[in-house]
């Protein structure tokens, strides 16, 4: 685990024993799997830093939700991409904080252009 | 973080962008108030610390623009506004948290211990009814737009 910030609680990068660890006592969020969304969130929230912020509880799966991936947040008023900055122990060693950056661009305008951009077949 | 900015009455604040009924508003609020408060505590006025069973909402300022404090919420069909003496008199807290000087937390329970046993649910959604109530009736959202990703989901 890697912590560059001044919260000791925070890790912005995980090691595959820690995420393997979680992975084992993790429930898929029956919400965001019917869903079909990596994770739910409320785009509302917003931390100390301006972050938001969901729980490691709230999400499908623990391997997409590591540090530094992008994400698809899911909540009662649509979606949202996201990029995952930290996970925060603080207030649970098994269920953490899961600091989020909401990315100023919609899941279908990055469906449509990867749609139009697409390498076709030599 | 509660900041020592002070909130005055007559601010007004977005409390929430919404789904389109009333009670899909309130199931949204309280879930999100008690995930808050799984989360978060804060101290109160004699510096005992409390679960905060928070609603985020931002500050519409007189001079800006309604879409632009809605623009990140254009999937949601509708949204609540109040001044801040108005949720006060409906009996809520309204703290200034975190670094974004237009984010605040409506406290829907204060009073509650960090570390109690039992999560007051129903207290919680009795509360995020009545913060709707003072908010009033659902608005139109002017940022939403139809084809949103829920609707290309559903086709």
């Amino acid at each position: 685990m890697g912590n560059t910030s001044a919260n000791q609680w925070l890790v912005e990068q995980v090691d595959r024993e820690l995420v393997d660890r979680l992975a084992a006592g993790h429930v898929a969020n029956p919400r965001s799997t019917e869903m079909g969304v990596d994770i739910l969130g409320d785009p509302h929230r917003e931390d100390d830093e301006g972050l938001n912020w969901a729980r490691l509880s709230d999400a499908r799966r623990v391997e997409d939700v590591v540090p530094g991936s992008a994400v698809v947040m899911g909540s009662s008023i649509g979606r949202y991409l996201a990029k995952v900055i930290a996970w925060d122990f603080e207030v649970s060693d098994d269920d953490p904080i899961i600091t989020m950056e909401l990315l100023p661009v919609r899941p279908s305008e990055v469906a449509k252009l990867l749609g139009r951009n697409r390498t076709s077949a030599a | 973080m509660v900041r020592s900015d002070a909130v005055p009455d007559d601010l007004v604040v977005v409390v929430r962008a919404a789904p389109a009924s009333v009670d899909e508003a309130v199931d949204d609020i309280a879930h999100d108030a008690l995930q808050s408060g799984r989360t978060y505590a804060v101290l109160d006025e004699a510096g005992r610390r409390e679960a905060l069973f928070g609603v985020s909402t931002f500050a519409h300022r007189p001079g800006v623009s309604l879409l632009t404090v809605l623009a990140r919420f254009d999937d949601a069909p509708s949204y609540l506004e109040a001044r801040v003496g108005a949720l006060r008199a409906a009996g809520f807290k309204v703290l200034p948290t975190g670094t974004n000087l237009d984010h605040f937390d409506v406290q829907l329970l204060p009073g509650q211990g960090d570390d109690d046993a039992d999560e007051p649910m129903l207290a919680v959604r009795t509360a995020a009814t009545r913060l709707v109530a003072a908010a009033g009736e659902l608005r139109l959202n002017p940022t939403y737009h139809e084809e949103s990703d829920r609707t290309l989901e559903e086709e």
